[in-house]
């Protein structure tokens, strides 16, 4: 199970959305660090044991797609999976995200249904199913 | 200008729906415009008792904003459909949203906070509404959403406005499509824009 997880969006409500659905979906017990853009969501994944970011993709300052880039590029971070939840995604941008290394794209609004199944899955991949 | 056809209303309808069947927790009803102008001018219903709380809105809502003003949230849809999008919701049932997602709170809820709800239903509810007119393929886009109390942004002629019933208040939903979508941004520069 994921202990420590990042939401970065720049709607105070969206992350509220997003802690809700990972809260229903089994995560009651983690420990929610939330970032208002992407930069915000950087430093704390540098400086954090954070093991899951779910992030935005329209964002101030840093948009999620820079996010995902330097997170992936960073030694520190690069390992740490990334869900995006957007409004904005279609299939060209999501193939854009998941070839720069996002686990997955989900299209608000998201549910906690949608987002259990995402991290079932994710939970299978031999490099963090032992999280 | 262009006309707002079946479909499109089909599809604004079912996003809303959907929208805040999701985010909100809220079952839906859509009104005749005749319906919605009786609730609205019905005594009691959806007005501000002037003391402690919102007639028709339950107790335990103490702490909600003692306003019943009106929270508006307008988006633009840019590309490739040109239009707009305004939500107005009583700043009561806006306060009850917030409640609902962020839990009681002890103080009113901050005017930013249900300015970013209802920002964010707007965002979410527009993003569904262009997919389901669009090729799943083609790339989109939307304005930031622009929020204010009182009087919302005057739409293009010809735009179009729907009524919902959330548990006795009313939300409209007006939209208006045309390839001059911009809505008069120079009147919305004294309110706050969501980045």
């Amino acid at each position: 199970m994921f202990q420590t997880i990042i939401i970065a969006d720049d709607s105070a409500t969206a992350r509220m959305v997003t802690k809700r659905c990972l809260e229903i979906a089994g995560y009651q017990q983690a420990i929610f660090l939330e970032a208002r853009n992407g930069a915000e969501a950087l430093e704390i994944a540098k400086k954090s044991a954070a093991d899951l970011l779910v992030t935005d993709l329209n964002m101030p300052e840093m948009d999620g797609t820079t996010l995902l880039k330097r997170i992936k590029a960073s030694p520190r971070t690069t390992d740490l999976p990334v869900l995006v939840v957007s409004s904005l995604s279609n299939p060209a941008k999501e193939a854009e995200l998941l070839a720069l290394g996002a686990f997955a794209v989900l299209s608000k609004p998201i549910s906690p249904a949608v987002i259990a199944g995402i991290l079932g899955k994710l939970m299978e991949q031999p490099q963090w199913g032992q999280l | 200008m262009s006309d707002i056809s079946r479909e499109m209303e089909a599809a604004l309808v079912d996003s809303v729906s959907r929208t805040m069947e999701d985010m909100a927790f809220e079952q839906i009803e859509q009104l005749s415009e005749a319906d919605a102008k009786a609730i609205l001018e019905a005594p009691q219903m959806g007005n501000f008792d002037g003391e402690n709380s919102y007639a028709g809105l339950g107790e335990g809502l103490m702490c909600l904003p003692q306003s019943n003003e009106q929270i508006w949230a307008a988006l633009n849809l840019i590309d490739p459909i040109q239009g707009e999008i305004i939500i107005e919701v009583p700043q009561g049932y806006a306060a009850m949203m917030t409640e609902s997602l962020f839990g009681p709170a002890d103080d009113p809820y901050a005017e930013d906070l249900l300015r970013d709800a209802l920002a964010e239903v707007l965002n979410t509810l527009a993003g569904l509404f262009v997919k389901a007119l669009i090729p799943s393929s083609r790339e989109y886009s939307l304005g930031f959403p622009a929020t204010g109390t009182g009087s919302s942004p005057n739409l293009q002629p010809g735009a179009k406005t729907w009524y919902f019933d959330l548990s006795g208040q009313i939300m409209t939903v007006t939209m208006s499509i045309g390839e001059f979508g911009e809505f008069n941004l120079g009147a919305v520069t004294q309110r706050e824009v969501i980045s």
